[in-house]
């Protein structure tokens, strides 16, 4: 096979695998009904609003937020700035089980819409704060400069430069809040209720509960359009990027009253942690039953989260080898995974064996959703960063694999152990998407979820410890193990 | 002597078009590609080597092959990028090796050339440092050293000394002659700088808005 003619047919083979949930869907033979019916519109038009309230409300906080962090980065210096600003995106980067089960401590009365919108907006909290100060940095700060030697005040520059100037910026961060929003599962799951049920809810009783797969193909099919629409209806002018300028020492851009919304959130989390950890821990092993399901649980997980990695690291090795770019880059970087629930119905479709089949679907599973947001966030600035030294090795004669092995692997090997050891850290926290497809609980994610359910919370958080060991165990793993391949293929010769 | 002919290129919205009918290369010595910013000079650098695809009827007849119609590989030209484009995860000598292994040129030959091309251009105490931190100089003639030593039918430099402080540029001039006068290859050299048409042209052809202006 030709170089071009392949690289075609691996774009190909990606394209159809990432929307492959979609195709399923399409082409499974299942009649959709209930997709206009007036008990699911009437959920469209909650699933709409607690998405939209979140959003507005986590970019509202955000903003403040980034104030805050631009004032920690002023007065304490660049890496205690950078520190808190890691911090205030831990919420996004654990697993949702461990605010959960936070939120539930500290705020058990926290339920319904309220809480569906608060839960939603503190998670994303440090995200929009961390978008926020770079679009800071990037877009205003040499306009705040002039405008601070010029006497201008912090709301007057709030008002007049920072929301018309970013307007359009804020929109695109708005609309991707609210899609994780629109298409959430685990939160409305497990604070909603019996009231506050979402579109992806409703998939997942009807599925599970109900076992009526037309109407969760008809309700998927209302979801699918609704979050198409809404994401083509918010495209937004940006306003262009000037050099990043470190920050400056006034305060048109910082405020410290912003630095605690920014660090609730993780303080919470971590404060959670170190809540009765260890009389959870003796209530285990005062119970032989529950500790065997605890070892079944840890097995199921390790095995998900392993086969998720290498999952995840074959797709971006296969992406890397594509060199993405005009249309098929575009798609990568505008792709937005179907939901949780879709993609665990899709698996549910292909086959319904249970055993060592239902490992693997919670795997690709995972996978196909992890994929194109770890493509956007991480590997494309890793695979593009590589284009000229790519080009390079062409012109000076070597071969496919050559460059592989000893220009693109090498240097890739450090962020593939990245992203597969955030994907297998995604996946020990999973429990929505294995539920939807698993029929017991197999995963430590879906036993510390059970227990949280009957309000057994010194019991998970003993479990959320094992979970973050067994996480960091794997993320470490998947990053030395990469950095080892990339160092020998790196070194060795063919000759 | 080497016949470019009919090289053409457009480059899309911006109506910018290389239209280059003949154009003579020297079979040794440097042939410059002198013009001012924008020109079309790194557009014309990138068609000789295959990364941008040129309209058809395209031909570089060099030694009775067209390499035109053969990949870039194919074409065993040498090249100094004007951003160098060093490896920067392997050490000197890795990159310069990579060159030779690329090319399957056996080690003992590569080594011994290799020796060769360390003396010329000084390499001797950089050959394990990784080229993430030499400095602009030392980065300079290690790219040049991987340029040569794959034994290329030419070798194209890219406004190679653009990027070096100006004592640093006579200094390195100096080596590149001596380089290229050592290992008799046909050189392309692509500049706006009318030192380095001084220091090392043996014929100038001038670009202006893609076509071609014989001195």
């Amino acid at each position: 096979m030709k170089t071009g003619s392949g690289k075609s047919f691996f774009k190909i083979l990606i394209f159809v695998t990432l929307i492959s949930p979609l195709l399923i869907l399409l082409g499974s033979g299942v009649t959709p009904h209930e997709t206009f019916s007036p008990g699911t519109l009437e959920i469209l038009g909650f699933t709409f609003l607690q998405a939209g309230l979140s959003a507005a409300l986590a970019l509202s906080l955000g903003l403040l937020g980034a104030y805050g962090l631009e004032a920690a980065h002023v007065k304490w210096g660049v890496a205690n700035g950078r520190f808190l600003e890691a911090l205030s995106l831990l919420p996004n980067v654990a697993p949702v089980l461990l605010f959960l089960l936070a939120v539930m401590k500290f705020a058990p009365g926290l339920t319904g819409l309220t809480g569906i919108v608060v839960i939603h907006a503190l998670l994303n909290t440090g995200l929009v704060a961390a978008s926020v100060l770079r679009l800071f940095r990037s877009k205003i700060s040499a306009l705040a400069d002039l405008a601070w030697v010029e006497g201008c005040s912090r709301t007057r520059f709030f008002t007049r430069a920072v929301i018309p100037l970013l307007a359009g910026d804020l929109g695109l961060i708005f609309s991707f809040v609210f899609a994780i929003c629109f298409t959430s599962l685990a939160i409305p799951l497990v604070i909603g209720g019996s009231r506050a049920t979402t579109l992806e809810v409703l998939i997942w009783q009807s599925i599970r509960i109900e076992g009526d797969f037309s109407k969760a193909l008809g309700i998927a099919i209302l979801q699918l359009g609704s979050i198409l629409a809404f994401t083509f209806l918010l495209r937004r002018r940006t306003t262009t990027s000037q050099a990043a300028k470190s920050p400056s020492s006034h305060s048109l851009l910082s405020q410290f009253a912003g630095l605690p919304v920014v660090l609730l959130p993780p303080a919470l989390l971590i404060i959670s942690l170190f809540d009765r950890p260890w009389s959870g821990a003796v209530r285990l092993f005062d119970n032989d039953s529950l500790a065997g399901e605890l070892l079944k649980a840890i097995f199921g997980s390790f095995v998900i989260t392993i086969g998720t990695g290498f999952l995840v690291s074959f797709f971006m090795i296969a992406l890397a080898t594509t060199e993405p770019r005009g249309f098929f880059r575009k798609f990568l970087l505008g792709y937005v995974a179907p939901s949780s629930v879709i993609t665990g119905f899709a698996m549910l479709i292909v086959s319904n064996k249970t055993g060592t089949a239902t490992y693997l679907k919670i795997c690709v599973a995972i996978t196909l959703i992890s994929v194109p947001a770890l493509y956007r966030l991480y590997w494309d600035a890793a695979v593009s960063g590589l284009r000229s030294q790519r080009a390079t090795a062409r012109t000076l004669g070597a071969s496919n694999w050559l460059t592989f092995r000893r220009v693109v692997f090498p240097q890739l090997a450090r962020p593939l152990g990245f992203v597969a050891g955030l994907s297998s850290l995604w996946a020990w926290g999973d429990f929505a998407l294995s539920r939807t497809i698993a029929e017991r609980d197999m995963t430590l994610g879906m036993m510390i979820q059970s227990l949280m359910s009957s309000y057994r919370f010194d019991l998970a958080t003993f479990l959320v410890w094992i979970l973050i060991i067994g996480g960091a165990a794997t993320f470490f793993f998947f990053h030395f193990f990469f950095q080892e391949v990339g160092r020998v293929l790196g070194q060795k010769s063919s000759r | 002597m080497s016949w470019v002919k009919n090289l053409r290129a457009n480059y899309g919205a911006s109506e910018f078009r290389i239209d280059i009918p003949s154009w003579e290369i020297l079979d040794s010595g440097v042939t410059a590609l002198w013009g001012p910013s924008g020109s079309g000079k790194t557009s014309v650098f990138r068609l000789l080597l295959g990364l941008d695809r040129a309209e058809s009827g395209f031909s570089w007849t060099f030694a009775g092959v067209d390499l035109a119609k053969l990949s870039t590989p194919d074409r065993r030209l040498g090249v100094v990028f004007q951003t160098l484009e060093l490896f920067p995860h392997m050490t000197a000598i890795q990159n310069i090796l990579f060159a030779a292994e690329a090319r399957g040129i056996e080690m003992q030959a590569a080594r011994a050339h290799l020796d060769s091309l360390v003396e010329t251009l000084q390499l001797t105490s950089v050959l394990e440092r990784k080229a993430s931190v030499l400095s602009g100089g030392e980065r300079q003639r290690v790219a040049l050293a991987r340029g040569l030593i794959g034994q290329p039918r030419v070798l194209l430099l890219d406004e190679p000394f653009s990027a070096l402080d100006a004592d640093l540029r006579i200094e390195a001039r100096a080596l590149v002659k001596r380089a290229i006068a050592k290992e008799k290859i046909p050189t392309i050299l692509i500049t706006h700088d009318r030192e380095d048409l001084d220091a090392l042209a043996t014929h100038v052809t001038t670009i202006r808005a893609g076509r071609l202006q014989e001195k």
